[in-house]
């Protein structure tokens, strides 16, 4: 310890002490000197004292008396008094008493200085005033120093620990101040979030809103469309219902005016036109009866079953083939899958089909039917093939209207219902229907069969076949 | 040597003037079938079966062994016409019903009615011809 005797002004001159030493800086490390003080009212004994401690390297300060210990005691923090017991005016006990007195001074380590005769009663007298220990004159050096050194460090590890504390107490302080200033930040952001969430949630109701009104537009828009299209399926149908009656009757009256007239002489031109007037009205009724099988398949859901459609192509062929008599037609029937699909509709269309087939080839002496199944981009394709006399495909986008045709009255007869029943058999279906052909080269009909999922289970009423007698058995 | 055909009479109910018409004409070269009366619709049908009114003299008004009847008319339907003839005891009475539908609710309805027979008009002969077979089964399995 380095001896750093700093010598402090003459108490007896009543001049202000600084306060020496005392580091409230928050280095730690810096060890600031503690101040001893040594009162006694002989100088050569402050001297011999201070000379004995001054190794230890603090402040010492001397006071002559109690009254000036008391004023030094006032102005600084000591770490030890050493006190001498005899002293005139006021001893040691006496200062001792006093200084115990001052709040802040209660603590302060008070080592008595006396001489070794005046032992046991100041002993006692001395503990009971507060004093912390006793050194015996002769001073033994190594004793005092011991001693004093003690509270020395004492002294220092107090005023570390206080530094500590305050350093604490600063520190949890700011660290106070900042929580408080992330609060009041977490508190703003807080708040702009919830200004968002609110937001949000407005603009989220605001689309939940418009997204049910755009349903219930939807809802209102389909039960309009398809009240319009019923609408339109049943005037359709009881137009074309009426107009059954009327056209049997012109029939009617047609075939017996042909009779009356066998007998009657009537010129080729007059007969001509009474030809054609009767025809006329056949055809007509032929259109209204297509027109109503047309309006009947658009009208009804159908109930779809799992159909091999061999077996309905089969059924097919065999009808026709019963009535085409011994002309010759080579029928080429592939593999065909099973399919979901109405069984009534799905006939209507091959029968259709395959009926057009049959008639474009009369001209050809061998007809080929061809009746399959394909792959195209992946989807599978049922088609119906012929060698008859096709037709131009500038043309092909008129196929399948409602009593469009490609061929004349007279070449082939036909109103040009059949494509457009298949046409519309085989939307309902889900699917697409297609031709492709060449004039005199015959033509291929493709379709597909859309997608496969059941559709409704209304009760289907299927079309009839065709418009004819039904006569039932009586048996 | 065939027996002497029995001669049914026939009441042909329906509006249509023109049908009327075309069914006589039909029933012309069949000797043994006479249409006995005709009616425009089924509350005059309905009177002449329950001898009502100016129907009450059976001499004129003969009560018929078969009954061609119409479905749509006015007043009373040919249905109607059926109801009622299920609430009376004419057992022994062939109802044929004649219409322009083909529709298999019609028919399914007629029969369940008690139709013997369900036709639909027709002008052609072929079909004719098979209508006049069926109404000679009919009648022949009535109860003599």
């Amino acid at each position: 310890m380095a001896s750093s005797l700093k010598l402090v002004s003459d108490p007896d001159q009543s001049t202000p002490i600084e306060n020496p030493g005392l580091d409230m800086v928050n280095n730690q490390s810096v060890d600031s000197k503690a101040n001893i003080l040594v009162v006694d009212d002989r100088e050569d004994k402050r001297l011999a004292i201070e000379a004995i401690i001054s190794d230890l390297g603090q402040n010492i300060i001397k006071a002559g008396s109690g009254r000036d210990a008391l004023r030094y005691l006032l102005e600084m923090d000591f770490a030890v008094i050493l006190l001498d017991v005899n002293m005139p005016g006021m001893d040691g006990f006496e200062t001792a008493f006093l200084i115990r007195q001052k709040k802040n001074l209660e603590h302060v380590p008070i080592i008595f200085v006396t001489a070794v005769s005046d032992n046991e009663t100041h002993l006692s007298r001395g503990y009971s005033l507060g004093a912390v220990d006793y050194i015996l004159t002769p001073v033994m050096p190594d004793v005092l120093r011991t001693k004093v050194s003690v509270f020395v460090e004492l002294f220092n590890t107090t005023q570390q620990v206080r530094r500590q504390a305050e350093r604490l107490r600063q520190a949890r302080d700011e660290l106070e101040m900042r929580v408080k200033q992330r609060t009041n930040e977490l508190a703003v952001v807080n708040a702009s979030l919830q200004v968002e969430v609110v937001e949000r949630k407005r603009v989220e109701e605001e689309i939940r809103l418009l997204n049910s009104e755009l349903e219930q537009r939807i809802l209102d828009r389909t039960a309009e469309l398809r009240t319009a299209n019923e609408e339109l399926e049943t005037f359709t149908y009881s137009i074309a219902h009426d107009l059954r009656a009327p056209l049997r009757q012109i029939h009617g009256f047609s075939k017996l005016l042909d009779q009356e007239l066998e007998s009657v002489t009537l010129s080729e031109t007059a007969r001509k036109y009474l030809n054609r007037i009767g025809q006329r009205g056949q055809i007509m009724g032929q259109m209204v009866d297509d027109l109503l099988s047309l309006s009947r398949i658009t009208k009804q859901d159908f109930d779809r079953q799992q159909l091999n459609l061999n077996s309905i192509v089969g059924e097919v062929v065999a009808g026709i083939k019963m009535e085409i008599g011994d002309r010759k037609i080579e029928w080429r029937v592939g593999d065909l899958p099973t399919v979901m699909c109405g069984p009534g509709l799905i006939r209507q269309a091959f029968t259709n089909l395959i009926s057009n087939a049959v008639k474009y080839t009369r001209p050809r002496s061998l007809a080929v039917i061809e009746i399959g199944k394909t792959s195209i981009n992946n989807e599978m394709v049922i088609y119906v093939r012929d060698n008859g006399v096709g037709f131009n495909m500038a043309h092909a986008d008129k196929l399948f209207g409602v009593f469009q045709r490609l061929h004349s009255q007279e070449a082939f007869e036909g109103t040009g219902v059949g494509l457009a029943v298949v046409a519309r058999v085989i939307r309902k279906h889900g699917g697409k229907v297609w031709a492709e052909a060449k004039e005199n080269e015959g033509a291929t009909f493709y379709f597909t069969l859309g997608n496969q999922v059941a559709s409704t289970n209304r009760q289907a009423k299927e079309p009839p076949d065709q418009v004819s007698l039904i006569v039932p058995s009586l048996t | 040597m065939n027996p002497p055909k029995k001669k049914y009479q026939i009441l042909l109910v329906d509006d249509s003037e023109d049908d009327r018409f075309f069914m006589r004409m039909a029933l012309q070269e069949q000797s043994h079938l006479a249409i006995v009366a005709e009616l425009c619709d089924g509350e005059e049908a309905i009177a002449y079966l329950s001898g009502q009114g100016c129907f009450a003299d059976r001499k004129m008004h003969p009560f018929p062994d078969l009954i061609f009847l119409d479905l749509k008319m006015p007043r009373k339907s040919g249905f109607d016409v059926l109801v009622w003839l299920k609430t009376q005891q004419f057992s022994q009475l062939p109802i044929v019903v004649l219409s322009g539908s083909f529709l298999p609710e019609d028919m399914e309805k007629s029969y369940a009615l008690g139709a013997a027979a369900y036709h639909i008009k027709t002008a052609t002969r072929e079909e004719q011809a098979a209508m006049i077979a069926t109404i000679e089964k009919v009648l022949e399995k009535k109860p003599r």
